[in-house]
């Protein structure tokens, strides 16, 4: 487990946990950003990191990715 | 009869795009009332109805965490539209249903528009569209609104769930929270406060809807008490909080839907689109930042090359035009008191407005430009990391870089944040970023005083600004701001071309907005200045006797620790409130002298060192009059009266602290 702003670029990513105030976790849960889901780092420039969750694009600002936490998933396994 | 319907879901659904297929041109751009969020509306007739379309701003939810999804909140709950139309990306429908059962459990009539089916089938999703229009109980059109396929499908089913028609209630099982909710929805039924479900309601109370709670507080004062329970329960029960268990909640049935109505061909290889490809070089770890400062400086070349001609030329038709004016006063033998006021007050007052136009209007193209494409997100991407340092985030970025050309558009660029704090703090330190007016006072005493090292005492007043813009920041976000940066989180759209008809539309809206509002004030401060340099009657106008060289004379010992206290002075720093490129104008008139000329006579008065200091108060204090006005129309009165004495008090003290420390060392 590391958080997002760690993540390696290219890389399939499990978010396993989400910490942070009231508004700020409900506010990615409504976005779809929520624990469990799996996510691809398109670019990671320490700090703001752009990912992909579905078809959508999001970028997280440093302060958010590192609130962020996440696991790796191996690419063979069929979990998206 | 007419009927309203309302377009709404998450951003980059292609509701816009849906909006404009459905109304055409028929369609009225305006704002929402107190907000600077664009509202559009348009209407179309199908089978002699007529149809009104309101397009709400994209949102995720009808939890407003920002303006945007309060409006689209707002509207929904309040103005209760005959039927809203959710648009929804089919590739992205767990996230993108979310929305609908929010709408549904508020009893609201729902017709769904499954858009970018093209899309879903290339990333091999299959939708049971049947099976999902029969557990949602709504029913469900097809569209690619990006190739217009499926809009008459969708005009009709509009129709059709226009009329009365019974509708399934919909229900989400919240566990442990049901008895909670019950005891809610039916208090609420009994005092009958709030049109609409009841049920409804009662989740979102418990969803921290505190706009909502507040409303219902009075009447049933049991409420609070009631949530506390519930709070205390969920948190025994999962550890979590009421919130967050109702989306995760409201997750799970999606997902059971989901997966129920959508075959999905497992490929994990996320296809790469065009959009990623162009973002693997703009937003690059290495290239981001090069890339995006080489466009912030075709940006400003734009601006300033193509601008400044233009405003250089509305500066001097007005100023023949109240050459002339004047002129005609004279010779009709009116009182000259008249001429004045129209010349030199209201003539060369709008002028003074004017002038800013030009390069308000380009740049406001290269922004609309920019934010069209899709590039204006990732700049703010780009950017984050080193706007962080300054409590900012990304977004911030752009309205301090617009300062430097002139503050007024940079002030309203700061528009485009969301949280009220960025903003605010954004537009409090644009002033401190060195405007192109202020360049001629510097480049004016710096050939006088600094020949020889010229460019490094502009230069350095540039970066003393943006040290202070940091500096300032942080003391204001420690003051007013405590508390963390609002993080930035943000979905990017895909690139697009612009279109000229968008892109002109918007530039046209921002820019005359500035000429109306701004205008105003700027117009009754001309008045009044005008006015104080004219008074008493009979006196050379802004001359030492009037009002003005009055004040002038105060303000000299407040000036004599700077270095400068003279009162002519005084008086040029007053008029550069104006337009701070007046300082230079005024002190000509005053002393008389041409440019040439005045350099010569301000090295009479001032030292090296008063110089500097007169530089540094030049920077700082009081921004002009048309980015007070622009600050008071994008804030309020109490960050516009902040804004004008921070930068007072700040600007004194420095050239106060510089003239006096440099002495010591002058001896």
């Amino acid at each position: 487990m590391m958080p997002l702003s760690m993540a390696e670029e290219g890389r399939l990513a499990r978010i396993v946990r989400i910490i942070g105030g009231r508004g700020f976790v409900s506010r990615l849960m409504n976005m779809g950003i929520k624990e469990g889901e799996v996510i691809k780092v398109l670019n990671n420039t320490r700090g703001p990191v752009l990912i992909c969750l579905g078809n959508s694009r999001i970028v997280l600002g440093r302060g958010a990715s590192f609130k962020i936490f996440v696991e790796d998933v191996k690419e063979d396994k069929n979990e998206l | 009869m007419s009927y309203k319907i309302a377009l709404a879901g998450n951003p980059n659904s292609g509701k816009t795009t849906v909006f404009n297929l459905l109304c055409g041109a028929r369609e009225k751009i305006g704002n929402w009332p107190g907000t600077t969020v664009e509202k559009k509306q348009g209407y179309f007739i199908y089978q002699d109805e007529k149809i009104e379309v309101v397009d709400l701003p994209g949102t995720y939810s009808l939890s407003a965490y920002s303006v945007d999804e309060r409006i689209a909140r707002d509207f929904l709950i309040k103005e209760k539209p005959d039927l809203v139309v959710c648009v929804i990306d089919a590739s992205n429908l767990e996230r993108n249903l979310y929305l609908i059962i929010q709408l549904l459990e508020m009893e609201q009539p729902v017709l769904l528009d499954l858009n970018m089916m093209d899309m879903a089938k290339k990333a091999s999703i299959k939708i049971d569209t049947q099976k999902l229009s029969k557990i949602l109980g709504i029913d469900i059109v097809e569209t690619v609104a990006s190739k217009g396929r499926g809009i008459r499908d969708l005009k009709e089913k509009i129709i059709e769930n226009l009329e009365e028609k019974e509708r399934k209630i919909f229900k989400i099982d919240y566990h442990n929270l049901e008895k909670t909710i019950e005891e809610i929805a039916s208090l609420l039924k009994d005092k009958e406060i709030l049109r609409g479900s009841a049920r409804g309601m009662a989740v979102r109370i418990l969803e921290q809807d505190f706009e909502l709670l507040n409303k219902v507080k009075e009447a049933i004062p049991q409420i609070e008490g009631i949530k506390e329970k519930a709070e205390a329960e969920i948190a025994r029960f999962t550890g979590g909080d009421l919130e967050t268990f109702i989306i995760e909640k409201r997750y799970a049935f999606l997902k059971g839907v989901v997966k129920e109505c959508v075959k999905k061909e497992v490929s994990l290889e996320t296809r790469l689109t065009f959009s990623d490809k162009l973002d693997r070089i703009l937003t690059n770890r290495i290239l981001g930042i090069p890339l995006f400062l080489f466009f912030m400086y075709l940006l400003f070349q734009m601006v300033f090359t193509l601008g400044s001609p233009i405003a250089d030329l509305v500066d001097g038709t007005f100023g023949k035009l109240a050459e002339s004016t004047k002129v005609f006063f004279e010779n009709q033998n009116l009182p000259s008191w008249l001429g004045s006021l129209v010349s030199d007050g209201i003539i060369s007052g709008v002028g003074s407005v004017l002038v800013f136009l030009p390069n308000i209007m380009l740049l406001f193209l290269g922004i609309s430009i920019l934010e069209d494409s899709g590039y204006l997100a990732r700049a703010a991407f780009v950017m984050d990391r080193f706007m962080h340092t300054l409590g900012l985030h990304g977004k911030s970025f752009i309205p301090m870089l617009l300062g430097f050309g002139c503050n007024i558009p940079g002030i309203m660029a700061a528009r485009t944040l969301e949280s009220r704090k960025d903003r605010i703090l954004t537009i409090l330190v644009n002033p401190l970023m060195s405007c192109s007016a202020r360049l001629p006072v510097y480049t004016l005493f710096a050939s006088a005083f600094f020949s020889k090292n010229q460019g490094l005492v502009v230069f350095s007043l540039y970066i003393l600004g943006i040290t202070l813009a940091i500096f300032v920041a942080k003391v204001f976000k420690h003051i007013f701001f405590r508390g963390e940066v609002a993080p930035l989180v943000m979905e990017l759209p895909p690139y697009r071309i612009p279109t000229v008809r968008n892109v002109l539309l918007s530039m046209w809206t921002r820019s005359s907005l500035f000429v109306k509002k701004a205008g105003t004030i700027i117009f009754l401060a001309v008045v009044l200045v005008w006015l104080l340099s004219s008074l008493p009657f009979g006196v050379e106008y802004a001359g030492e006797n009037s009002l003005i060289g009055k004040f002038g004379k105060l303000l000299t010992p407040l000036f004599k620790p700077a270095g400068f206290g003279f009162w002519q002075a005084g008086v040029a720093l007053l008029f550069g409130i104006l337009a701070k490129e007046v300082v230079v104008g005024t002190l000509g008139t005053l002393y008389g002298a041409t440019e040439e000329g005045l350099k010569e006579v301000l090295l009479q008065h001032f030292t090296p060192l008063s110089a500097y200091a007169f530089l540094i108060m030049t920077l700082i204090y009081i921004p002009c009059i048309a980015a007070i006005a622009t600050i008071k129309r994008e804030t309020n009165w109490k960050w516009t009266a902040l804004a004008v004495s921070y930068s007072l008090i700040l600007g004194w003290v420095l050239s106060v602290l510089f003239y006096q420390i440099g002495r010591l060392f002058a001896g």
